[in-house]
């Protein structure tokens, strides 16, 4: 079935340089590059839209999965949480900045949100992980565990059950719960 | 286990996948205290002949097309396979017409989106 089915159904240009890329609904697509994050037509492979702050270098970003908001880390070690509002406006910017704070002195080098959109997992360059409420600003949780950078994460995808996966440069998998704000599984080579 | 590059969990969330950059797709049982229960090798199971560097996992995307459960695996050679996994076996290996990494796999409105 898949054999017959799954054939080229479009081949676009050059529109992406590297970084991470997040498909929404509707042919758009935010990607990311040093300076800026664009939102692109993917059907016309055009940029139709931008997050961009003079002399701030971006680090890293994430969609949150009702799609409203979008939180970016930056080389200042600054997040911004950002409502997204209409993407389909025209020459598109961010509704508003909801949130505006700092991860300490630690660049947030990996992030996701909670199925919810409720929580944000910031990994940062000291091997943490931070958990903060996207709405409020405030930090919720803090863990350490890993030895080395966690390079990917990803929250358990039940809204019931506030779990987060990480995967470290140390070859470490931890699985946390934020219930009892603890790691709960770790597994090793 | 390797460096681990993308994780993914199954629609009934009873399966956490891991693609690694030793080649291998490791599932675990997410309700037993995430034991691993296979490993998939892209190579030896999957089937993706390897470059002139190994053979890495880069990205996942579970596929549900109505009640079927699949699993795409792109590569940094570029060839993405397509996993049924009720039966872990490929179903349809893409015949490489992109030869650079697959970077990010998306699965929106019945088709797979390949990013390189």
């Amino acid at each position: 079935m898949l054999t017959k089915h799954f054939k080229l159904h479009q081949e676009l240009g050059p529109a992406y340089t590297g970084g991470k890329f997040v498909l929404m609904g509707n042919g758009l697509a935010f990607a990311q590059s040093n300076s800026e994050i664009s939102l692109l037509s993917v059907e016309a492979g055009k940029v139709v839209g931008s997050i961009k702050h003079e002399n701030e270098d971006i680090v890293n970003f994430a969609v949150s999965p009702n799609n409203k908001l979008l939180a970016a880390t930056f080389k200042n070690h600054l997040v911004r949480i950002y409502t997204l509002g209409d993407l389909q406006t025209p020459d598109w910017k961010p509704e508003s900045v909801l949130q505006a704070f700092k991860t300490g002195t630690m660049l947030g080098l990996e992030l996701c949100f909670d199925p919810s959109s409720r929580h944000l997992a910031i990994a940062t360059s000291d091997s943490q992980v931070k958990v903060f409420d996207a709405l409020k600003g405030f930090q919720t949780h803090n863990f350490v565990g890993h030895q080395n950078i966690v390079l990917t994460m990803q929250f358990f995808p039940a809204a019931d059950s506030l779990r987060l996966v990480t995967a470290g440069e140390d070859l470490c998998l931890k699985v946390w719960d934020l219930v009892i704000n603890k790691e709960i599984v770790t597994l090793r080579g | 286990m390797s460096r681990i590059t993308s994780i993914v969990f199954t629609k009934d969330l009873k399966t956490m996948i891991v693609g690694a950059k030793d080649g291998t797709v490791a599932f675990y049982n997410s309700a037993e205290n995430f034991r691993q229960i296979a490993i998939l090798d892209a190579q030896k199971d999957l089937g993706i002949p390897r470059g002139e560097e190994e053979l890495e996992v880069n990205a996942l995307c579970v596929i549900n097309v109505q009640k079927h459960k699949f699993l795409a695996v792109g590569t940094n050679v570029g060839q993405i396979a397509v996993v049924d996994l009720h039966t872990q076996k490929v179903c349809y290996l893409e015949e490489g017409f992109i030869s650079s990494e697959t970077v990010h796999l998306f699965f929106q409105d019945d088709k797979l989106v390949c990013l390189n």
